[in-house]
């Protein structure tokens, strides 16, 4: 048993300030979520309680003693365990390897004994997994149970999850809140991110909310209002939730015919202009190569897509590697691809690259796209949600005909994901066919005329009377009939 | 076998030697995640010491001694760099074998002025005739090194700083203190096989005598697939082609010596090259670590 305080906690990353006089209080023996929007400091706040962040100001306290935690190997030897949001192991080694990292008992271990300890830990933790497979080729669920499994063989008390159940699927997400209410059976603590109202009153004991690196509140989850903790956690009411745009779909402007590419097995689906065609399901099941074809960078094995509306423009799932080049500035991202069209007028004369005009032009831009930051300045340095708007003025500016949009708001706070949103229904009523592939379903829910499940490289059309959350959740995960 | 038969094995082995000690060396290192060019500086320095120290003292001991210390000290000045100030491996690795190069050159030629009478160093003893101990001490140096690596606690926590430096460390294994460590026994390794040079195959000093050999053990490495029987395997390829060129030239055949000085290495690198594949590289190889921000 172990009872955890953090006291006014602070730490700055450049300009950013991460926390602010964050407090944490954990009674030994409860599941404790820690509630906020992105960028709140809740990842920073546990790191800071693991000995991966130093903070500035502040103090840890265990069982009432003022502890200094400064490497993780002293947060395990104090009890404290931590799984990140993708468990981090060595891919290369097996799972037995994996299981054993960091074990201090003995110095002999032959692979035999490694993989009799692992099955003994599996087996414990009902995990059917062969000892050895490189943990890289497991699925991440797998790898997750397995970062828990190897946190408590090193004896950890307080157990800490990073966002444990946004990389899982529903069916898995249960299965989760399951063992975490047997840990705590067991006589452990577990500290539990989570940005989902549904997984803290499930099972959660108490629940913390941050915002701005701040704490806002801290109460047990009986009885709490959810309307209240959405205030909490974005300080005004959440907005409700948006429709669908309602307009006239015209003529087909993307059709795309028995796709076939990598994990793709033959996809078929048409945009019409004005509406949103929302591909929803879980990362794994065809998203990467069905970004990579629309994107031109890979190639079809067969099938056509047919652009009968141009331009075409592209928000690239992964902003900070295939969608901005974060070494230049913003305005350069902005406009590489007119440049890569061959540079005209007014921006370009002669194929030389107008400054001044340049600078108006993107200033208009970013004001009308809301993004904050210089127009010089690297697109690195700004923060996550202005790098997204980056993009989406970016593929918006040119008035496209056909927008293909890869989990344009994964990552983002409320703000952001609301603007962002509320761009793509414009865009969508002012006659642009979307294609939305995201694996968030209220995104999916909110903005889709029509929704379609990618599962293991095939798509299945939702059915416009049965557009609920459970169905589409039944379709993620393969129960087509 | 014939006495022609005998002399290419003996030859062979006393050949293949220095380039598996020092590639175990540079294994361990890689597998640890850093990737040391410079091993062919780290052999080099470890020939000169092993050459001076074994002219002024006579003794073997005390020359393979100093070939290792060398070889450690100049690792840790690579270490030092690359560990700690996140210097580039590759730039860092060239400066290593440049400095090497011109401070043996140099050195050797304050401490043996041409017009010094011609020294040697004292020659390793046989443990049968033909075979010196440093044969021994390679062979369990090869056993000692795989059964660490895939036998032992340090040797999973090498492959885990290696494979995912961030895993390992929120494991809680001293990243940093592993790294150093692999670090300095690649250059005590690579000492040493500088030390066989001189005390076993050439009883001489000569600047650059190393040969691009240092080179040849860092791809042994990587075309053995990090696995020390096919690097081991790859050495032995090395020294045999080695020593037969040597044979066809004693014998005097009608072929350009260049070209017959040239083939153990074209030949050890197609040999690798299409028997190796694809192996797999260490994923956090060269890349430099943070533990805390």
């Amino acid at each position: 048993m172990l009872r955890v305080e953090l006291r006014d906690v602070g730490k700055r990353f450049g300009s950013t300030l991460a926390l602010d006089g964050a407090d944490l209080e954990i009674e030994a023996g409860e599941i404790h979520a820690l509630l906020g929007e992105n960028g709140a400091g809740k990842t920073t706040l546990v790191r800071t309680l693991y000995g991966l962040v130093r903070p500035d100001r502040g103090e840890i306290r265990l069982d009432g003693r003022e502890t200094r935690i400064d490497s993780p190997a002293h947060a395990l030897s104090q009890g404290i365990g931590l799984v990140h949001q993708h468990a981090v192991l060595a891919p290369a080694l097996t799972v037995a390897e994996n299981l054993a990292l960091g074990e201090k008992d003995s110095l002999w271990l032959p692979p035999a004994r490694l993989a009799q300890r692992a099955r003994t830990l599996l087996e414990a933790y009902d995990l059917a997994l062969d000892p050895e497979t490189p943990a890289g080729e497991l699925p991440v669920a797998h790898q997750q149970r397995l970062g828990i499994v190897r946190a408590l063989a090193r004896g950890a008390r307080l157990l800490i999850l990073d966002e444990p159940t946004a990389v899982l699927a529903p069916s898995e997400v249960d299965s989760l809140l399951e063992l975490l209410v047997r840990l705590r059976g067991e006589g452990r603590t577990v500290v539990f991110i989570s940005h989902k109202l549904e997984e803290v009153t499930a099972v959660c004991d108490r629940v913390t909310v941050l915002r701005k690196g701040r704490t806002v509140a801290t109460r047990p989850v009986a009885g709490l209002d959810p309307r209240e903790l959405g205030r909490w956690m974005v300080g005004v009411d959440p907005p409700p939730p948006g429709e669908p745009p309602g307009g006239e779909v015209g003529s087909v402007a993307l059709r795309a015919v028995g796709l076939q590419a990598g994990l793709l097995r033959g996809v078929d689906l048409t945009v019409g202009e004005g509406e949103i065609f929302a591909v929803a399901g879980i990362d794994g099941n065809g998203q990467a190569p069905l970004e990579e074809v629309f994107a031109g960078i890979r190639s079809l094995e067969a099938g056509k897509i047919e652009v009968l509306r141009s331009p075409l423009a592209l928000i690239p799932g992964d902003r900070q590697r295939t969608g901005l080049v974060l070494g230049l500035a913003a305005e350069e991202n902005l406009i590489l691809v007119e440049a890569a069209r061959g540079g005209s007028e007014p921006l370009f004369r002669w194929g030389l690259l107008r400054r001044s005009r340049l600078r108006e032009s993107v200033r208009e831009t970013f004001s009308r796209f809301d993004v904050q930051g210089e127009p010089a300045q690297p697109a690195a340095t700004l923060s996550g949600g202005n790098q997204q708007r980056l993009l989406l003025a970016r593929a918006l500016r040119e008035r496209p005909a056909v927008l293909v949009a890869i989990n344009p708001t994964r990552g983002l706070d409320l703000a952001a994901t609301g603007f962002i949103r509320e761009e793509l229904r414009r865009a969508a009523r002012s006659g642009t066919a979307v294609l939305l592939v995201s694996t968030d379903l209220d995104e999916v829910l909110e903005l889709g005329n029509r929704i379609a499940v990618l599962f293991r490289g095939r798509l299945y059309p939702v059915e416009a009377g049965r557009r609920t959350r459970e169905r589409i959740g039944e379709l993620m995960l393969g129960q087509v009939g | 076998m014939d006495a022609a038969g005998l002399a290419l094995v003996l030859a062979t082995l006393r050949l293949s030697t220095p380039l598996g000690v020092a590639a175990m060396g540079e294994l361990v290192g890689q597998r640890a995640g850093v990737l040391n060019i410079g091993i062919e500086g780290l052999m080099l320095v470890g020939a000169f010491g092993a050459f001076a120290v074994g002219v002024a003292t006579g003794s073997v001991l005390l020359a393979t001694g100093a070939a290792v210390g060398l070889g450690c000290l100049l690792a840790a000045i690579f270490a030092w760099f690359v560990l700690n100030q996140r210097a580039d491996p590759i730039v860092t690795g060239t400066a290593v074998n440049l400095l090497a190069l011109g401070g043996t050159g140099s050195a050797y030629r304050l401490l043996f002025p041409p017009e010094r009478p011609i020294v040697s160093p004292p020659a390793v003893p046989d443990l049968v005739p033909g075979v010196g101990v440093f044969l021994l001490v390679a062979v369990l140096l090869v056993v000692a090194v795989a059964i660490l690596l895939s036998r032992t606690r340090i040797g999973l926590e090498i492959r885990a700083t290696g494979e995912r430096a961030e895993a390992a460390h929120n494991e809680g294994i001293p990243v940093m203190r592993l790294r150093w460590a692999c670090t300095l026994f690649g250059g005590a390794c690579a000492g040493l096989a500088g030390a066989i040079l001189v005390l076993w195959i050439s009883q001489s000093f000569v600047e650059g005598m190393t040969a691009g050999r240092g080179f040849i053990a860092l791809s042994l490495v990587l075309f053995g697939g990090y696995r020390p029987a096919r690097i081991v395997a790859g050495a032995l390829l090395f020294g045999g082609a080695n020593a037969l060129q040597f044979q066809l030239q004693a014998a005097g055949f009608e072929i350009p010596y260049a070209l017959l000085l040239m083939t153990p290495y074209v030949l050890t690198l197609i040999v690798l090259a299409l028997y190796a594949g694809r192996a797999h590289a260490p994923g956090d190889l060269a890349r430099p670590f943070v533990a805390r921000t």
